[in-house]
């Protein structure tokens, strides 16, 4: 992913302070690693809006959802470095990571959407887990925020392919294996 | 007599002389990290290698070896000897990524770096201060696995001594280079590592200050860099710089 391209929606990597939940030290290793996946998710998702955009397949107020889902993305990015940051970490940057799109993932609405429920869905799984495993307050808050934020996009998607914004009760959490499995077709 | 003596000399010579190489050339000695073995010797086998751990060779270069180019797996080596003003300046050259290797039979039964931690494994690793070791610890350490160097058996001076131990069988597992297993593609097989957990691995490659072919040795660095070096090290499985 091009930096560049990922910054060009306008949303600078800093978050407003009463925004970022200040992650201070103190998670241990295994609490870490969700903030590492978590990153490369956030990445993922934000050039998966952009390219649906570029596409011109969403319209109207699908489209405006789309915009608004990847200013979120950046904004998670954002909140995720200043926590890798106060606990001593190296946060990647968006090109360390070069999404591999299947040839077709935006030819149709149908195809985009699929792609994007499916990594929505396996975001939405690994933040349910963290949320509720975290021990760190400010870990766990983070997380809870940006899965309400996932939820919200995937309504979006799942309103757009299938007409209804709602899904079904409960959805699966996913422990960090079972959500990168689903996400590492898309990282490369 | 004098006429078959002179014959068998031009025909030592030939011998001795490198396959293409160019009469009169300059033979540079190149000191490089392990796993550009394969990849440098398909690119130029005209010159004279050492292939070693890049902290071993670092170390060699600043106890006065006579190198004419280093090539390391991390900048933090070819940085620290520029700072010592023992190399001219680095440049990237190359990438890499780290896989998990276990050998063909895999007697452990790993699919995942995950079951590094599930299962009973004995673990090879290379030593913290060879390149892929600090980059097998970067990466245990993001997947929040660091528990598993408890099942650590050996810690190799060099990736090739990782990849040794794998593919006779004497570990069950262990981190290596992408690169590091076309070679033994028989005799292992690579898992996966997920790509949110890769360190940034960049190869930096410098004409060593105290040579005295620096001219040839710039030239050797330039052609590294231009579009025959780049196939070399593509085929290898190298990334871009």
């Amino acid at each position: 992913m091009n930096r560049a391209r990922f910054l060009a929606g306008g949303a600078a990597v800093v978050i407003p302070a009463a925004r970022a939940p200040l992650a201070r030290a103190g998670a241990s290793e295994g609490e870490l690693a969700y903030a590492n996946f978590a990153i490369a998710a956030e990445y993922l998702m934000a050039d998966y809006y952009a390219r649906v955009l570029k596409a011109g397949l969403l319209h109207g107020s699908a489209r405006n959802g789309a915009t608004v889902a990847r200013r979120n993305e950046q904004d998670h990015v954002a909140a995720l470095a200043t926590l890798l940051t106060d606990a001593g970490q190296i946060v990647p940057a968006a090109e360390d990571f070069e999404p591999t799109w299947p040839a077709s993932t935006f030819r149709t609405l149908g195809d985009a959407t699929t792609a994007g429920t499916r990594i929505e869905a396996a975001v939405v799984g690994a933040y349910l887990t963290a949320a509720t495993t975290i021990t760190v307050e400010s870990y766990r808050s983070l997380f809870a925020r940006a899965l309400a934020d996932h939820a919200q996009h995937l309504a979006v998607l799942s309103w757009v392919s299938t007409g209804k914004p709602v899904a079904t009760a409960f959805p699966p959490a996913l422990d960090l294996e079972q959500a990168t499995n689903r996400l590492e077709p898309y990282l490369g | 007599m004098g006429r078959r003596l002179g014959a068998v000399l031009l025909l030592a010579a030939l011998l001795a002389a490198p396959a293409g190489a160019k009469p009169g050339a300059t033979r540079l000695t190149i000191f490089a990290a392990a796993s550009l073995t394969e990849a440098f010797q398909s690119f130029d086998r005209n010159e004279t290698y050492s292939f070693a751990g890049s902290n071993t060779l670092a170390a060699q270069i600043q106890q006065g070896a006579p190198a004419d180019v280093f090539a390391s797996a991390s900048p933090q080596y070819t940085q620290d000897l520029y700072r010592r003003k023992l190399v001219e300046k680095p440049v990237t050259f190359a990438s890499n990524r780290l896989v998990l290797i276990v050998p063909k039979s895999n007697p452990a039964g790993l699919t995942s770096v995950y079951d590094l931690a599930r299962k009973d494994v004995k673990l090879v690793v290379a030593a913290p201060a060879v390149p892929v070791g600090s980059y097998t610890r970067t990466v245990l350490r993001k997947l929040g696995l660091s528990s598993v160097f408890g099942k650590v058996v050996s810690q190799e001076s060099d990736v090739k001594g990782v990849v040794g131990k794998v593919a006779l069988g004497q570990a069950d597992a262990g981190f290596v280079y992408v690169t590091d297993v076309k070679p033994v593609a028989g005799q292992v097989t690579a898992i996966r590592l997920p790509a949110w957990a890769q360190p940034r691995v960049r190869y930096e490659i410098a004409v060593v200050a105290a040579s005295s072919h620096k001219a040839a040795a710039r030239a050797w660095i330039k052609r590294v860099l231009a579009r025959q070096g780049q196939a070399a090290l593509a085929r290898a499985g190298f990334g871009k710089p």
